[in-house]
């Protein structure tokens, strides 16, 4: 099996018992601040909300991209569904904020290629 | 321009780093001469109290959140507990997502400023340091950093950062926002709880708090509910969030008076008389239950959930009577 899937299957039923996101919100029933929120944003009466399987996925590429399982799991906790679905779109293409000194590096390469 | 790099080798650095980003940026135009001309900020600031933390290696996304949660009473946070919860080792760096809720999970509401420098400058002219993400690249071959803006110089058109390993960066105001204008011009906002940022607007601030509701940080999302209500009367969505935090932490009397304080300033919103129905269920107010979802249908003819509220209540109605 691969190494992925088994972190992946593991994340899955572990957070099904350990994460509150994974639960059903306790009060379903009334219209909750996010949702009209988001409609005034923009303008439609739905709400599109994560799937669970979503928030498993994604809790296996924070984990592949090197985040320790468990904190993998407060990340996600800590984001909203529109965040967690834009992460998970892809995570190799978006704005990871590093170092300066790359750019120096890169500078410093750049200008001995082109003087 | 050939002068230019006659001079010594860093100068030819920044002015073919200049040219670089002039090809790279030509379209859409800039703000900051509109800025400038404003005539706006003419003395000059600098946040000098903004604690400093020289990155490590590719770390600049822990150590600029580390300032700004610094600066809004979050004094455990350091660089170093930050990349615990921000850092993507295999990307060696910070996305903004995780920065938000990193602020989330600090107890503060992370506020995505609106994209302009006169925001930008708001802030700092009202003390608080901006977390800005930059493009120090090229659109096509981005070199990604987090830095806070600390102060402003007008006269010389300066902005400073604590930057990386630099205390003070200093920076054009016409390079900086390139840089900025490249990452979409986002920025980070984070104050202390119940205190609104000076740029803050209503559906904006909205927007940074129902999530600190959704994941029931439920102090923080009241302050700023209630901060929002003192600055923004005339917004019933600080009315609807206290209700519903009201309602999910069953004080069902609370949520009443907030729904009818928000219907007061909205009489429209459907999805307000509705939560107010389900409060006034719990209540055993059940005559005005009924009345309100009925309201809620009557407001909303295109909406299924509103529909359903009349027999939703009723089914509830049965139910607590047994």
């Amino acid at each position: 099996m691969k190494k992925s899937l088994i972190y992946g299957t593991t994340f899955f039923f572990g957070s099904l018992v350990f994460n509150t996101a994974f639960t059903a919100p306790a009060h379903a029933d009334i219209v909750s601040t996010q949702e009209i929120v988001t409609e005034q944003r923009a303008g439609i009466n739905k709400t599109q909300l994560t799937e669970q399987l979503e928030r498993a996925d994604i809790q296996e590429q924070l984990v592949r991209y090197g985040v320790d399982p468990q904190e993998a799991l407060a990340r996600i906790d800590s984001m909203t569904d529109a965040e967690i679905m834009e992460l998970t779109a892809d995570m190799e293409e978006l704005p990871a904020g590093a170092s300066a000194v790359t750019v120096i590096l890169l500078l410093f390469i750049i200008w001995i290629l082109i003087r | 321009m050939f002068r230019n790099f006659a001079v010594r080798a860093p100068m030819r650095l920044l002015v073919l780093f200049g040219a670089l980003l002039l090809s790279a940026c030509a379209a859409g135009p800039l703000q900051y001469d509109e800025l400038v001309e404003s005539n706006q900020y003419t003395t000059p600031v600098e946040l000098l109290d903004t604690p400093f933390h020289p990155q490590e290696a590719y770390q600049c996304g822990p150590a600029a959140l580390a300032t700004i949660l610094q600066v809004s009473g979050v004094d455990d946070a350091t660089p170093e507990r930050l990349a615990d919860q921000v850092y993507l080792p295999e990307r060696q760096g910070s996305l903004q997502m995780e920065l938000l809720g990193a602020t989330r999970r600090a107890s503060r509401v992370p506020y995505v400023m609106a994209p302009t420098l006169d925001a930008l400058m708001t802030e700092v002219y009202a003390g608080n340091p901006v977390l800005v993400l930059q493009n120090l690249g090229l659109p096509r071959w981005p070199m990604w950093h987090y830095a806070v803006v600390i102060g402003y110089d007008p006269e010389d058109q300066q902005v400073v950062l604590r930057s990386g390993t630099t205390e003070r960066e200093i920076m054009s105001l016409r390079r900086f926002e390139r840089t900025w204008k490249m990452a979409d011009y986002w920025a980070l906002v984070v104050t202390e709880p119940g205190v609104l940022p000076e740029s803050a607007e209503p559906l904006r601030y909205f927007e940074a708090v129902a999530p600190l509701e959704q994941q029931q940080r439920w102090d923080v999302a009241i302050e700023a509910y209630q901060a929002a209500a003192e600055a923004w009367p005339g917004e019933a969505t600080s009315f609807i969030g206290l209700g519903n935090i009201a309602y999910q932490q069953q004080r069902y009397g609370d949520a009443e008076f907030n729904y009818y304080q928000a219907i007061e300033i909205n009489p429209e919103q459907a999805a307000t008389y509705f939560n107010l129905a389900w409060a006034l269920v719990r209540q055993a107010k059940f005559n005005a239950a009924r009345s309100a979802a009925n309201e809620a249908a009557q407001l909303a003819a295109d909406d299924e959930r509103m529909q359903q509220a009349p027999a939703l209540i009723e089914q509830a109605i049965e139910d607590t009577q047994g």
